[in-house]
């Protein structure tokens, strides 16, 4: 019976003025889409084992120890941060102007971390953690542990980094208040994220699957209770650069994709632009059509500071980040890519994906809102920083 | 399932020549003779309300405060219109709006465009620019020119308000407002004169005329034209009528007036309050709500106006236009990010028509669950006329409720104890079936095929007729001959603001006639309702009494009659 | 079509003037030292409310176990206990239906508020609007309807068969209409009364002036519903008549603070906190004396309140709920029984808050709480609860429990029209009629 039961799945069509070519389909296989429901950085929460050092400070912390470092005295340091967090450009927030320049007193210290000495970074010492094995090695001393599955080799060093930072860290349900509050703003304010799954025979164990990521021309809607709503119409942005075609399968209900390079335009809000190496996914499918699972790969370590960095004070005193000490960290965790110098440029990553059923629809219909075609349609993010080292770095 | 050819003879009237004559500019009028219904007196309701000040001082002007709640009589808030006055705070709040719609007419943005003529001072009266404008605004407003006293007391209160507050516009503010709280603004008040055509009858008077007509066609005040050709009289004569409502109905606003009919039939204004549970309905929101009416409006005009098709249709039409926020509703793809599109439901989905469209069933179910009760409540009074009783005071429950298996599965199951019940079964035999039939339709109009892992089961009988599931269910209404014959009388009881006299019962039959004849279209109904005598006939003073009014009702002895 | 010159000859006059005293007969107002009386001597004005609720109570659960005097209050009706010796309940009354058929939720609040079984509409004016008459002629607002589930339609309150008076839905739309930009404080030093008003209370009374020229061409039937709105236009004009005048000072009247709504609608938790606000806003309106007359509607009378969450409401469980056999009654629908009784409860401590000399704004109130069915399972019309809170400024004896099985609901009205000066020997249609108020209650 597959007259009216075609709808009760959203699928994949070819709609609009003219047919985006897509592979024939077997009669026997189906395509399913999904829109992204919630994408955030995977800090595996252990409680107490995961940092035996301790958490890493609070923002007022690390200033008030910072100033005492440049020569201040307690009582002038305690005044300085007295309007905690205060105003930039206004006495309240005089401080902000010496924690700028805190490495030489003269260099920004933001886009130029080496100029401060590296402050030491609390990170994770306890062995679980969720991504992939993107090496292969299951004997390294950066592995970690698979919670759920007791995999072994585990790589996820973008984790060390941050999981001892109280932003990142948070029970689940709960999302980490950082992830949390960059996605929050995201879902709404940037162009959706796709995800096709095509060639499904047996929702549950299908051996040859297409999964393909890319962008929407249109914002995701939510519902009455604020959830990412279900079942809304996407036509899929031709931008090539969110173009992501990967071979996978599924097995008792989980998909997973064979390694590929992944690029996804964002938002400079959380990162311009991902761009992952040998990067997978896994993915459980539920019975009420969402996806949950994760996304992990290689990662230009640097791209990840500058996202947090570009911002400088903005997100360093909110988030509680310690720029610096999130450069000298990254740079030592980085666990791939090593260049002429032997320094690793790429660090193991995890990201946590969620999607809900979707209509994902490829159209070629001039006439309706579309991405121009150079260049983004995303208005960066005004910050209160210096943008021009990584854009540089970019050649934009 | 039975076929029917004819409607059915509804109020057992006597034989009539069955002159089939279509309705044209210039043609007679051989409908039957009436003896008519009284005058009226009818409050504006609030989309009149909003539409004239729109169509008089352009879309621009915001309305602002609330407006005193419509009422419904018979059906319809047309018809309640003739029972509503206004309370004190209903006046509170018409003479707040007034003030602030008055203010933005005589504000910069507004002023050059709606007051032509400039005062020799702005500090100052100027009696010659006030009467200019109120005298044509007034026209408008009260859908009349204004009587000779009317307007020296308004220039003579403009001039003296100007003066006490130093400034022209300020004059004129104020007898806008005022104007706006008149009882000949917010009163359509209708006037009756002796019939010259008919000596002892007695017709609506020009401009009454021109109001009725107006508001029937397009819901919205006379026009300049409409007015003028009041003036000269041309109503009066079959042509000259014939020519103004053929304006009328070719133009794109007769749009607006079938829109106003079906909003006030279908009972929208009942969305104002209703609310879903969020949790158990997470798809349904305000937006889909507002959504919903608009997708059942544009699937009528599409298929009554623009299309100019058969009314029984808008129960099986798969055609409808749907926004991407009711494609997630719906579960179906919609390519465009903002507007609407067309959609067909394929063949082989259970949805067809406007019973199934979210505005239907989200309207008549609870926050929390579908109610088949009510939707058949509902398809019974809204397109068939019927009245179903209320259900008689204590009634004790208890025997409904079978104490030892308190989970029904389905509300098949649930509602088996309405059935089985002697006393509950006479009410709900004309309900349930009816409702169950739309049960793969959830409160907040998603669609599904089991309850609690239970088959929802459509199939069902209504007054003699089968049908095998809700596609099926769909075509005995199509055929229902009770559905025509409520369109004509409930659309006729919108027009005159009152239920039908007993007396134009037979010429009400002739109408469902030549609308049957026409192939059941509506603009063609509402010319020839519009170009007719009776429409315009009022009864002579004191035959009032002897017109009693018909009722809608009719249950059993009327599905009878269909077999 | 003459103009009725005097009147506004004389307006107009004023209008060159500055400062306005328009003389009319009934501001004549000022209170004595103490704030307990007007100057004249006569006590503070009589205020009238009612608190109407849908799906009734549990019988056997509400009644006190005793009559007459030093009752207690029974478990439904606990937190209503502190006001015991200010409140009459009475118990056991009917409506009787003379053969026509009884529309559940409906009929029985016709019965108690309009003396009459409607067939289809309401028939006559509600009881408030009578009493508003009598007492609620002097104020800003002849009385003031508010309702918890977010449908102006809710309110009961009508002057006439075809003049109903909308019910607000929002605290905040209350506090704007009652204490936003024309409230004239009766306590503030300066007052000035302002042109623009003077301007528009002349403008006004050319609309009134056409009144009888416009009644005599229209029918009889519609000469009512004209004339309805007229009076609606006096009304008006007595607003701003009074905008004009300087208030007399009341010591017990200050502006409530300005509410923010809870979310409107039917979610029990949100209807009780906008009611909370609402009951500020009134009594706050009747210590300053912008209206004698209140309705408060706790919600439709089909009850549709609903926990979050879920989907069933206080309406389909007292029809569905299985009666807990050890409890002896439904314990969901219940639960919203004891939400009502707690906001009415709370409404009159509120009015019990205002200090008015030696005694509360309570004291001089009288209160009609009830709901329109005995017990909602089976839309039963006896025994329904109804309650008289309040002194009434002493025109009504309290503190009793009046046992009045099978005696007609209208006997209550008949007793608050009574003894609240509306000049009425017996009211009610066909069996409902009565002449007998409760005697054990008049003074």
């Amino acid at each position: 019976m597959t007259g009216f039961h075609s709808f009760t799945r959203p699928l994949s069509l070819a709609a609009g003025l003219a047919l985006a070519a897509t592979a024939g389909h077997a009669s026997a296989s189906e395509t399913r889409g999904y829109v992204v429901s919630w994408f955030g950085v995977s800090t595996y929460y252990g409680g107490d084992s995961d940092c035996p050092d301790g958490l890493n400070p609070m923002s007022t912390e690390f200033y008030k120890r910072e100033l005492l470092r440049l020569g201040y005295s307690e009582a002038d340091a305690t005044k300085l941060l007295k309007d905690f967090p205060g105003n930039p450009g206004k006495p309240d927030g005089e401080y902000i102007k010496i924690m700028a320049t805190r490495g030489d007193k003269k260099t920004n210290v933001y886009a130029h971390p080496e100029s401060a000495a590296d402050p030491g970074l609390k990170e994770v010492k306890g062995t679980k953690a969720y991504g992939f094995n993107l090496d292969g090695k299951t004997d390294s001393p950066i592995s970690f542990t698979d919670p759920d599955t007791g995999e072994k080799g585990i790589k996820n060093q973008y984790y060390r980094t941050l999981g001892c930072i109280r932003s990142f860290r948070a029970p689940p349900p709960a999302h980490p208040t950082l992830a949390q509050a960059q996605w929050d703003v995201l879902r709404d304010e940037m162009p959706a994220w796709l995800i096709e799954v095509s060639g499904i025979t047996d929702p549950k164990n299908s051996d040859n699957v297409t999964v393909t990521i890319s962008r929407a021309v249109d914002h995701v809607s939510r519902d009455a209770t604020g959830a990412v709503r279900s079942d809304m119409s996407f036509k899929v942005d031709p931008d090539p650069r969110t173009h992501n075609v990967l071979h996978g399968s599924i097995k008792d209900g989980v998909l997973t994709t064979d390694a590929s390079t992944i690029r996804i335009v964002a938002d400079p809000f959380l990162i311009p632009e991902f761009n992952w190496k040998q990067a997978r996914l896994k993915l459980k499918m539920g019975d009420d059509g969402s996806l949950k699972g994760i996304l992990g790969g290689y990662h230009d370590w640097y791209a990840l500071y500058w996202s947090y960095a570009e911002s400088g004070w903005v997100e360093e005193h909110s988030a509680s980040v310690d720029m610096p000490a999130l450069y000298y960290s990254l740079k030592r965790n980085a666990d791939a890519d090593p260049d002429a110098t032997g320094q690793n440029q790429s660090i193991s990553t995890a990201y946590e994906v969620e999607a809900v059923p979707a209509f994902v629809i490829h159209t070629e219909d001039k006439n309706d809102k579309k991405v121009s075609d150079a260049g983004s349609a995303v208005q960066p993010r005004r910050v209160e920083a210096n943008m021009g080292g990584w854009l540089r770095k970019l050649g934009w | 399932m039975v076929m029917l050819n004819t409607p059915a003879r509804v109020f057992g009237a006597l034989g009539f020549a069955a002159a089939i004559a279509l309705a044209g500019c210039g043609q007679k009028d051989d409908s039957p003779v009436t003896k008519g219904g009284p005058v009226s007196l009818r409050r504006l309701t609030e989309p009149e309300y909003r539409q004239i000040i729109a169509d008089v001082f352009g879309t621009t002007i915001k309305v602002p405060g609330r407006f005193e709640p419509d009422v419904r009589d018979n059906g319809l808030i047309a018809v309640g219109t003739s029972r509503e006055s206004v309370a004190g705070t209903g006046l509170e709040q018409y003479d707040l709006t007034a003030r602030g719609i008055a203010a933005q007419v005589v504000d910069d943005a507004h002023k050059a465009t709606l007051i032509p003529c400039t005062p020799a001072k702005v500090t100052d009266k100027d009696d010659a620019c006030a009467t200019q404008f109120i005298a044509n605004t007034g026209r408008l407003l009260f859908r009349r020119p204004l009587t000779q006293d009317e307007l020296q007391t308004q220039v003579k209160d403009a001039g003296e308000s100007a003066t006490k507050l130093g400034n022209f516009y300020s004059g004129l503010e104020l007898s806008v407002a005022a104007m706006l709280v008149s009882p000949q603004f917010l009163f359509r008040q209708e006037v009756s004169e002796p019939d010259p055509d008919n000596k002892g009858e007695r017709r609506l008077d020009a401009y009454s005329k021109a109001s009725r007509l107006s508001f029937f066609l397009w819901d919205t005040t006379p026009d300049s034209d409409l007015l003028e050709a009041a003036a000269k009289g041309d109503l009066n004569s079959d042509d000259g009528l014939a020519k103004q409502v053929d304006r009328m109905v070719k133009s794109p606003r007769l749009a607006s007036g079938v829109r106003a009919y079906f909003t006030d039939m279908l009972g929208f204004d009942g969305f104002a309050s209703l609310a879903k549970d969020p949790q158990i309905y997470p798809k349904y929101g305000s937006a889909v709500a507002t959504d919903a009416q608009e997708q059942t409006l544009r699937t009528l005009t599409d298929l009554l106006v623009t299309n100019n098709g058969d009314y029984r249709d808008i129960f099986t039409t798969r055609k409808t236009y749907l926004t991407r926020l009711l494609g997630s509703v719906y579960n179906v793809p919609v390519t465009t990010s903002t507007g609407w599109e067309p959609h067909e439901y394929p063949e082989g989905d259970p949805r067809a028509g406007i019973l199934m469209e979210v505005s239907f069933v989200s309207l008549h179910s609870h926050p929390g669950r579908s109610s088949p009760t009510i939707r058949g409540k509902a398809l019974r009074e809204i397109f068939l006329c019927q009245k179903v009783p209320d259900p008689p005071g204590n009634v004790n429950f208890a025997l409904v409720q079978d104490t030892k298996n308190p989970a029904f599965h389905t509300a098949r199951a649930r509602l088996g104890a309405h059935i089985n019940q002697p006393t509950c079964a006479g009410c709900h035999k004309i309900m349930d079936p009816v409702g169950l039939a739309m049960e793969n339709f959830d409160s907040a109009g998603g669609f599904r095929s089991t309850e609690n892992d239970s088959p929802i089961v459509t199939a069902g009988e209504i007054d003699g007729m089968k049908f095998d599931d809700s596609v099926g269910f769909t075509k005995v209404i199509h055929d229902h001959p009770q559905a025509p014959v409520c369109l004509v009388n409930r659309i006729y009881s919108y027009g005159t603001g009152r239920p039908a006299t007993k007396d134009e019962a037979e010429w009400l039959n002739y109408q469902v006639k030549q609308f049957a004849a026409s192939g059941y279209k509506v603009p063609e109904l509402m010319r020839r309702i519009a170009g007719s005598k009776a429409f315009y006939r009022i009864s002579t003073p004191g035959t009032e009494a002897n017109n009693a009014t018909l009722s809608m009702a009719g249950t059993s002895s009327q599905t009878e009659a269909v077999k | 079509m003459t103009m009725n010159a005097s009147r506004r000859n004389v307006l107009r006059g004023m209008m060159g003037g500055a400062a306005v005293s328009v003389g009319l007969p009934f501001l004549d107002c000022f209170l004595n030292a103490n704030g307990t009386a007007l100057a004249s001597g006569a006590p503070l004005p009589v205020a009238f409310g009612t608190f109407f609720w849908g799906c009734g109570l549990n019988p056997g659960r509400w009644e006190p176990k005793t009559t007459g005097a030093h009752y207690d209050m029974n478990i439904e009706t606990q937190p209503l206990q502190p006001f015991k010796d200010r409140i009459n309940v009475i118990s056991g009354m009917k409506v009787f239906l003379d053969g026509k058929g009884a529309r559940p939720h409906f009929t029985g609040e016709m019965a108690i508020l309009t003396g009459d079984v409607p067939r289809e509409q309401p028939n006559y004016a509600s009881l408030d609007s009578i009493v508003a008459d009598t007492i609620g002629t002097r104020t800003r607002f002849r009385s003031l309807e508010v309702t918890g589930t977010g449908k102006p339609t809710d309110s009961l309150s009508r002057r006439s068969a075809s003049v109903s008076n909308p019910a607000e839905i929002s605290p905040a739309a209350l506090y704007t209409r009652v204490f936003g930009p024309d409230f004239r404080d009766p306590n503030s030093a300066d007052f000035k009364p302002d042109p623009r008003t003077m301007v528009r209370r002349s403008v006004l009374s050319g609309v009134t002036d056409q009144r009888e020229a416009l009644l005599k061409q229209v029918g009889a039937a519609d000469r009512q519903r004209l004339d309805e709105y007229f009076t609606a236009v006096r009304q008006l004009e007595q607003q701003l008549d009074l905008q004009l005048q300087k208030p007399a000072p009341l010591a017990a009247c200050t502006s409530p603070a300005q509410p923010t709504d809870a979310e409107i609608g039917t979610e029990i938790d949100s209807v009780v906190a906008n009611h909370k606000l609402f009951a500020q806003i009134l009594a706050h309106a009747v210590a300053c004396d912008q209206t004698h007359v209140t309705n408060v509607v706790f919600g439709e009378a089909t009850s549709p309140l609903r926990k979050a969450g879920t989907a069933m409401t206080h309406h389909i469980y007292t029809h569905e709920e299985p009666m807990d056999p050890q409890l002896g009654y439904q314990p969901h629908a219940t639960y919203f029984m004891g939400r009502i009784v707690e906001t009415l409860a709370f409404y009159l401590q509120t009015m019990d808050s205002i200090k008015e000399g030696d005694g509360t704004l309570l004291d001089r109130s009288l209160i009609l709480a009830h709901s329109e069915t005995g017990f909602a399972k089976i839309h039963a019309l006896e025994n329904i609860p109804m309650f008289l809170a309040g002194g009434a400024g002493g025109r009504i004896k309290t503190g009793m429990h009046i046992k009045a099985d099978g005696e007609p609901v209208t006997r209550v009205g008949l007793t608050v029209q009574q003894s609240l000066g509306v000049p009425v020997d017996s009211w009610g249609t066909m069996s409902l009629n009565t002449s007998k108020p409760i005697s054990e209650l008049m003074v």
